[in-house]
């Protein structure tokens, strides 16, 4: 007889006005890992919220380990043993690994902390699971593998029968992301399950079971990890970009189908040495030679207009290093612009989209016009006492950005629009080369669609585009050179 | 009026008559010179009872309203309870429950189960397709196949019509699904499969657990007619049963032409709506069927058992059944429904 660890039965979820969950129906079994897909991220903040707070329910019914929790009669709101691990990691910096393992996890009692038992007591944990991370290590000093481990034996040690892992792919390669697996597959033996929220269907079929797509704030389908579905994500990624069908190319296309993808991905992968020799022959925008710093070493590469170079690294650390370094901090090495020796430091032929671009990159106390032409100056000097060239930009931007947005507020418009805004922004500084700092982060499917849109945009002004990133996920496709850095002499493939 | 103005209007009454009391207090004590460390107290006290006894009773119960006018059932005594915030309502209530009376909703239900399987009988496409085929077949091969089909016919005729309202064992359930099952074969061949998937451990545990007469097989219909027929190729069926420990479930799924998100929210938005509305709404648009296997588990066992369907288009329907794991009829929890 299998058990269920957590139910979630027709459950609708109002916050502020919004329906955040639409008669949510999932059920995860003891020692299963479920995939969750989101289509679109329409309630997935409010599932995780409602998953360890309970928040009052407008209707349906939550049981955790076959016991109602939540009913839409009557919610307590108390906090539930449910885990939850993010790209973000929620340990304490400052704090040990011990002490954020057994100090802050709910229901510690202990007036007097012992170390050396503290110690004692995880050791046996991180012997099970074959990972050897030093007790007394303050979690700063941790890579984000060794964060995520962490993560998850304090959810363990805390009594969570369910953990929530939600986009861990973002912050660990994939080489520690296999060790993950194989540390969920442990715990999975152990009856502990797993909800594994990933907007990559390949990803979530490594490790999952079943895979729940979820769309609009509810689940539309569960399927197995073993079906080959193709369909139904040709259906939820129909490209819809600046207010018309979006003209993808047919590899394009392809590479929206997950699985198509994989298909395409190894096709590029073919041809990537044939592009490479190619792009050695055309003369480079940007090229890096030898650059090393602390965490990156010996770092060369040459970005050709309208070609993608990614530069897949280990950890955040190599990627702001190199992020630093692009931006005008010296380091040895030598960097070149347009084959010159040139300062990098405010430079306008150089642009950088950085991480989570909406969050990072808008100034919400600016209008809309004002963000598009921030980076406009050096093109046109009199942008900003001219208001004749504002209407002409607003006029010949309005049938891509469509018409309204102009007069929205930023803060209000919607993640696609914040995203176009970001990348038109781009496109009228026209650089020589832009640096894309893992532009797929936290996206669902159909944002993921219009980002890779958009970056296929900038190639196509013939802009030079650098991603740098950790997972190599949907970057691939659009890759003509792909690097990847180690801590030794990097390898290009 | 707005719908907020008529909500504070009936809380700012109930504040106005907690002022009225706290300002006769606070007179009281301005005439026998109450001294602050008394009146404050008091006053404080005032104000978390007027939260806790006037406001809130009132809200909960105004969210209870608001949900039976959405179609929700409130039959429990909790509910009698929460809404109990005057002796005026407490009758509403105990009217209410006469009026909704699950043995009447469920003769209702019951009588649409047996017009369900009375237009299964005279539906002239369905006897013409199952005759067609015992004819060629006795053409074709002789009388063994004749005899077979029509005794599959009489079996699943039999099974359906009679005590509609029983219960039964999910392995007769699964039986006569078996038999329809063969009966649309012969109509389909080789375009229709079935596949049953229980675990072999709880194989027996689950076939003794007691559902209600004809919960799989019209879902199963169901698959055949909107799913599987319009489909090209071969249309693969799969009924899956698990049990847990409080719960028996099973998943009828099919690999057909699915649906697309807005007509799957109008299904489940029907079948996750209650009794009286859910009603209401079949008499004009489809999932008959759906809807009516869906209320009668819902009579029978509480709203938090039913049914849900998850689909998207080009990967099939499934829909899943949710249902308290019980193996006697005595572990209903509305037993008169059955009598």
């Amino acid at each position: 007889m299998r058990r269920e660890v957590l139910r979630m039965e027709r459950v609708s979820l109002l916050e502020r006005g919004v329906i955040q969950l639409h008669g949510f129906t999932l059920n995860i079994f003891e020692g299963e890992v479920v995939g969750l897909l989101p289509v679109n991220n329409h309630g997935l903040t409010a599932l995780l919220q409602l998953l360890q707070h309970n928040t009052p329910l407008r209707s349906g019914y939550i049981y955790y380990k076959e016991k109602p929790i939540n009913t839409w009669r009557s919610s307590k709101q108390r906090q539930n043993r449910i885990g939850l691990i993010q790209s973000e990691s929620s340990l304490v910096e400052g704090l040990s690994v011990a002490d954020n393992i057994f100090v802050l996890r709910p229901g510690a009692k202990a007036w007097l902390i012992r170390s050396s038992t503290q110690y004692k007591q995880l050791m046996p944990f991180l012997e099970q699971v074959g990972i050897y991370i030093s007790a007394d290590t303050y979690v700063s000093e941790l890579s984000p593998f060794e964060k995520v481990v962490v993560d998850v034996l304090k959810s363990v040690m805390a009594g969570c029968k369910l953990i929530v892992l939600r986009e861990i792919r973002t912050s660990v390669g994939d080489e520690d992301l296999r060790k993950i697996h194989s540390l969920l597959r442990y715990y999975t033996d152990q009856g502990i399950s797993f909800l594994y929220i990933d907007s990559h269907y390949e990803e979530l079929r490594r490790i999952c079971c079943r895979v729940a797509l979820m769309s609009n704030g509810g689940i539309i389908k569960t399927l197995k990890s073993n079906a080959a579905i193709l369909e139904p994500f040709d259906m939820i990624s129909k490209p819809t970009l600046f207010g018309g069908e979006l003209a993808l190319s047919g590899d394009a296309m392809r590479s929206t189908s997950p699985e198509r993808n994989a298909h395409f991905v190894h096709s590029k992968k073919n041809d990537i040495a044939g592009q490479a020799s190619r792009a050695h022959d055309e003369r480079g925008v940007f090229e890096a030679k030898n650059v090393t710093g602390s965490f990156v070493y010996n770092v060369s590469f040459t970005a050709a207009p309208g070609k993608c170079v990614v530069l897949q690294g280990e950890s955040d650390q190599m990627l702001n290093e190199l992020l630093q370094i692009f931006s005008g901090q010296p380091a040895s090495g030598e960097l070149l612009l347009c084959g010159k020796k040139a300062s990098l430091k405010s430079n306008r032929d150089i642009a950088i989209i950085q991480e989570l671009p909406t969050h990072t990159m808008l100034f919400n106390e600016l209008s809309y016009m004002d963000n598009l032409c921030f980076s406009l100056d050096h093109r046109l000097p009199e942008i900003w006492r001219s208001m004749q060239l504002r209407e002409g930009i607003r006029r010949e931007y309005a049938s891509t950005l469509g018409a309204d947005v102009f007069d929205s507020r930023v803060d209000k418009l919607s993640e696609v629009q914040k995203y176009r805004l970001v990348y038109t922004r781009v496109v009228l500084q026209k650089p020589k080369v832009a640096f894309v700092v893992k532009p797929f982060r936290r996206t669902d499917v159909e944002l993921r669609v219009h980002i890779w849109a958009l970056l296929k945009m900038l190639l196509d002004k013939n802009i030079s585009v650098v991603i740098l990133t950790i997972n190599l996920a949907d970057c691939v496709s659009l890759a003509d050179n792909l690097i990847r850095l180690r801590g030794s002499p990097a390898a290009n493939v | 009026m707005g719908f907020f103005q008529a909500k504070w209007k009936y809380i700012f009454f109930r504040a106005c008559i907690l002022f009225v009391i706290s300002a006769l207090f606070a007179i009281l004590a301005a005439i026998i010179a109450l001294p602050a460390y008394i009146v404050l107290p008091v006053f404080t006290l005032f104000l978390i009872a007027g939260a806790l006894f006037i406001i809130r009773p009132y809200l909960r119960a105004d969210k209870l309203i608001k949900l039976y006018l959405e179609g929700y059932s409130l039959l429990s005594e909790e509910d009698g309870v929460y809404l109990a915030i005057s002796p005026a309502t407490d009758m509403l209530f105990a009217q209410l429950q006469e009026i909704a009376s699950p043995t009447k909703l469920f003769s209702l239900n019951k009588r649409q189960a047996q017009y369900l399987a009375l237009q299964n009988q005279i539906n002239p496409h369905f006897l013409y397709n199952t005759l067609e085929s015992i004819r060629s077949e006795a053409m074709l091969a002789g009388l063994d196949d004749v005899a077979s089909m029509t005794e599959a016919l009489a079996t699943f005729f039999r099974y359906s019509i009679t005590k509609v309202e029983s219960l039964v064992s999910v392995e007769e359930e699964l039986q006569n699904c078996e038999t329809y099952f063969s009966i649309q074969q012969y109509r389909f061949g080789e375009r229709l499969k079935l596949e049953i998937v229980v675990s072999p451990e709880d194989r027996e545990d689950i076939f003794r657990c007691r559902l209600p007469k004809l919960t799989m097989q019209p879902i199963l219909e169901n698959c055949i007619i909107h799913g599987t027929e319009l489909k090209i190729g071969t249309g693969h069926l799969s009924i899956h049963l698990e049990r847990t420990e409080k719960r028996l479930l099973i998943r009828i799924s099919d690999d057909g032409i699915g649906m697309d998100e807005e007509a799957l929210h109008r299904l489940n938005d029907k079948l996750g709506k209650g009794i009286s509305l859910a009603m209401q709404e079949q008499e004009t648009k489809g999932g008959l069927a759906l809807v009516n296997v869906d209320n009668r588990i819902r009579l029978l066992f509480g709203d938090e058992y039913g049914l849900h369907v998850f689909s998207i288009p080009g990967s099939g329907t499934d829909v899943e059944i949710t249902l308290p794991a019980i193996t006697s009829d005595r572990e209903v929890k509305n037993t008169e429904v059955l009598q």
